[in-house]
């Protein structure tokens, strides 16, 4: 076991490193250039190009991309990704300073997907082809395909607009109250994110159960005297949800990208607003940052899923 | 090895514990943040305290710095911490704020003075003076600053030096006295006043011991530009929320009315649902959303024309767009008020030259709606019907995106083929760089304070990418004049060359002149004294007259 997950940390780790070479040579290989890409045309004027060339000579753009690449490896290695060509801030610090909201939303939205998930996927197996199997089919399949951006903004309109109940945007009031008002914040951006989550997990859950209930040793636990109920939670249902834990582990990246979305709408001060404004201005260190920390993130997931899944289930054998 | 179900079942739930711990981490900001909040709310304990919740259209760049790159979003907020010796009205005519009047200019041209305000005292206490205006021209004339507005200064005496690098500061910024700040030029330069007049002045108090070329990055300027000579004092930005400026017993106005300000970037459609929740007292709306907050109760509009345009530039490196009465055939063809009451619900006025205010003649011709006369024109210089024009743009904004569909369908109508290509900003920069476009579809710029400000989008000699001339357009007159212009110090004899140099760009067209969006507000009907401002980096231009009843 504890030779499987060193392979598996060094295999990781030379992933990790040619994502870092791939993106760095994507992101400088895309059209464009950040520093003309600061200056809007109308600004230009005598003696901008000048300018222009400059910049890019001390933001080392003009280097071979080779030695770029050395130069920003050499940092990275020693913790430095570099600084926002925008406003010369660390890369890291911009990245630090959003990890919170964005994990904190994510957790939230996780924590929701599963309490929604588990129980309407349960139901839905145990009646299986009923109403409420069909209803749990349609609710899934509704928020998956509605996009977020559109629940979100329905969503302000409803509980913001017109009922009131909740602030429409950002993650604190200024003169607000602490942890009650970040919560009031998070509801709106977390269950969406949540609901969106649930719609495969419910059917994911739903799946393994029925596939549980086919099994013998659940004919055996019935054929004991056992009530459904009791079938269910204490045989069925807890190995039905040893594969779930690889749906969620591969789910959280896929979050991230759903979370990028609902940030925007509701100014919510995680990383995704940090990543759509660096994509949209080229600013490459903090793009390189940022898909580095996804990297990683898909990477330890994937990780944890297999050694959680070797874990739990004594009959996956690793070597 | 067999596991029990107690075993097996302690596993899975750790199992699950330990996603949710993936997924949790930490989060020692998020603690931070609330404690934070709270802190604020015993803080602001005054129960009266007025606070103003206004919209910023995209997140600042938190480069708070007149040197820095123009980003909107910080010049609002650049607006409301500085101060600068001239400001621009609604009419965008300039008028005196730091000065005492606008600048005196010697009869021979060469000699601009600006009287300051005697008494003003910076949000720290230290009195201001002429010192700090020849501190910060010298650091925006200086491109080792990171400033990309040096070459506005390339008529002071000095300057080039300076921007040579073989010279520490401008010797044609001098401080007379503590109240006269003076520009000598090697060359009259007219529009250098209306150009540079209204530049964010800093506090050389604060930053004469950062090195020049670390001016870009340092903490003033990224975190706590927190001396200002504005009607606010900056206190925080909250990272992507908001940022909170409070009100600056030292500005030299006195104090404003409306304790707080806290400027919120949210996306446009999340900024008119808050004006109808009270969470947004002023905001900029799309005329596509009017209608939609004209209904609001308790919700006020009010618009300012815009001081640039939209057009599409029409890059006349290409053989076959050379020809002036291609581009007047495509001015006839387009029904721009069609497009001004579609698009843009009325709020914006057709454009026939890029001079604006007084250096706008009013005998010009106005290419009103003639397909005919348009199709006359291609007959007449044999236009190939089978010649595709690609029109390139970055999509997204709603009433460029509709002209651009507009112009595709009527500019057919005459049998000018036109081919749509939507491009992102990176590509864009490329095919202006590789000059390969056919024909852009942009907007923007301020050329209505000062008519020379026409002339780098014009001029033979300021062809992209030394200066925003995208259509490669030259016309020798047309330089000479505008040049005269800005030698000549008359005002009348100056506003007639402009109306002079405004007629060959009428009558020549180097751009497909589009429209004038106004600038609409939306705001809170408690607010008091707003006077819409078209520039929409500056709404709180006169925020020292606001009120907002509680």
């Amino acid at each position: 076991m504890a030779a499987f997950v060193v392979r598996r940390i060094l295999v990781n780790i030379v992933v990790f490193m040619l994502i870092g070479i791939g993106v760095f040579l994507l992101v400088r290989a895309a059209p464009g250039d950040p520093v003309r890409m600061m200056i809007s045309p109308e600004d230009l004027q005598e003696g901008s190009e000048q300018f222009i060339q400059a910049r890019r000579a001390e933001l080392g753009l003009d280097d071979p991309i080779l030695v770029q690449y050395a130069r920003w490896l050499l940092d990275a290695i020693s913790g430095d990704l570099g600084s926002s060509f925008l406003n010369r801030e660390p890369v890291s610090g911009l990245l630090l300073e959003r990890l919170g909201p964005t994990v904190l939303l994510m957790s939230t939205a996780l924590g929701i997907s599963l309490l929604i998930a588990v129980p309407l996927g349960t139901i839905a197996a145990v009646r299986r082809n009923t109403g409420v199997d069909y209803a749990a089919a349609a609710l899934s399949l509704g928020v998956i395909s509605v996009p977020s951006f559109f629940l979100g903004i329905t969503a302000i309109y409803v509980f913001s607009l017109q009922l009131g109940w909740l602030p429409s945007s950002g993650m604190s009031t200024p003169d607000g109250g602490g942890g009650a008002d970040v919560l009031k914040h998070l509801i709106m951006p977390a269950a969406i994110l949540g609901l969106a989550a649930a719609g495969p997990l419910t059917r994911y859950v739903r799946g393994s159960l029925i596939d549980e209930l086919s099994a013998d040793y659940v004919r055996t636990a019935e054929a004991k005297g056992g009530s459904l109920a009791r079938v269910v939670s204490r045989h069925a249902l807890r190995n039905s949800l040893i594969p779930l834990i690889t749906i969620v582990m591969i789910n959280i990246p896929q979050m991230l990208a759903g979370a990028v979305v609902l940030e925007q709408v509701f100014a919510w001060p995680g990383m995704g607003q940090l990543a759509v404004r660096a994509v949209n201005t080229q600013d490459y260190p903090v793009i390189v940052g940022f898909a580095l920390y996804v990297a990683a993130l898909v990477l330890v997931c994937n990780l944890v899923a297999d050694i959680a899944y070797a874990v739990v289930d004594p009959r996956v054998k690793v070597t | 090895m067999r596991r029990s179900r107690a075993q097996r079942a302690a596993l899975i739930s750790a199992g699950l514990s330990l996603i949710l711990a993936v997924a949790a981490c930490s989060d020692p900001t998020q603690s931070d943040d609330t404690g934070n909040t709270s802190d604020e709310g015993t803080d602001g304990a005054a129960a009266e305290d007025t606070a103003l919740n206004a919209y910023l259209y995209q997140a600042p760049n938190s480069n708070w710095s007149p040197m820095a790159p123009a980003h909107g979003p910080d010049q609002v907020v650049m607006n409301l911490i500085y101060d600068s010796l001239l400001g621009v009205n609604p009419d965008f005519q300039l008028y005196p704020r730091l000065a005492t009047g606008l600048p005196e200019i010697s009869d021979d041209g060469l000699t601009i003075t600006y009287t300051l305000q005697e008494g003003v005292t910076w949000s720290d206490g230290e009195p201001f003076t002429a010192e700090d205006v020849v501190f910060t021209y010298n650091m925006v004339a200086n491109p080792a600053t990171g400033s990309p507005s040096a070459g506005k200064f390339a008529d002071v005496a000095g300057a080039a030096e300076v921007a040579a690098g073989t010279a520490e500061t401008v010797s044609g910024f001098t401080a007379p006295d503590e109240h006269t700040f003076q520009i000598t030029l090697t060359k009259p330069n007219i529009g250098i006043v209306g150009l540079t007049g209204n530049i964010f002045i800093i506090p050389q108090h604060a930053l004469a011991d950062v090195p020049v070329d670390e001016m870009d990055t340092t903490d003033f300027f990224t975190k706590s530009p927190t001396v200002g000579l504005g009607p606010y004092v900056f206190q925080e930005y909250k990272t992507d929320q908001y940022v909170h400026l409070v009100k600056n017993p030292a500005f030299r106005e006195g104090e404003v009315d409306i304790d707080e300000i806290y400027l919120r970037p949210v996306t446009s459609d999340v900024a008119t649902a808050q004006l109808g929740t009270g969470e947004m007292d002023l905001a900029q709306i799309s005329p596509a959303d009017l209608e939609t907050v004209e209904a609001l109760d308790g919700i006020e509009v009010a618009s300012g024309p815009g001081a640039g345009f939209i057009r599409t530039s029409v890059n006349q490196q290409k053989p076959y767009l050379k020809d002036v009465r291609l581009r007047q055939a495509m001015l006839y063809a387009v029904d721009r008020q069609q497009l001004i009451d579609e698009a843009l619900g009325g709020k914006a006025q057709p454009v026939n030259a890029s001079f604006m205010t007084d250096a706008l003649p009013d005998d010009l011709e106005t290419y009103d709606y003639d397909p005919d006369k348009a199709r006359e024109l291609l007959a007449e210089m044999n236009w190939d019907p089978n010649q595709v024009i690609q029109l390139t743009w970055i999509p997204g904004q709603r009433d460029r995106d509709t002209a651009a569909t507009v112009l595709e369908a009527q500019l057919g109508e005459v049998g000018i083929k036109l081919e749509l290509n939507q491009v992102q900003p990176g590509e864009m920069t490329d095919m202006m760089n590789a000059q390969s476009y056919d024909m852009t579809l942009y907007g923007g710029g301020n050329y209505a304070t000062e008519p020379f400000a026409v002339y780098p989008i014009d001029s033979c000699s300021t062809w992209y990418p030394n200066g925003a001339n995208l259509s490669f357009w030259c016309n020798e007159e047309f330089d000479r004049l505008m040049l005269e212009a800005n030698a000549t110090v008359d005002e009348a004899a100056r506003y007639d060359l402009f109306q002079q140099a405004a007629r060959i760009e009428n009558a020549e067209v180097p751009m497909i002149y589009l429209y004038n969006p106004d600038t609409i507000w939306a705001h809170t009907d408690r607010l008091q004294g707003f006077e819409p401002m078209g520039d929409q980096t500056n709404p709180f231009w006169n925020v020292q007259e606001w009120s907002l009843d509680s």
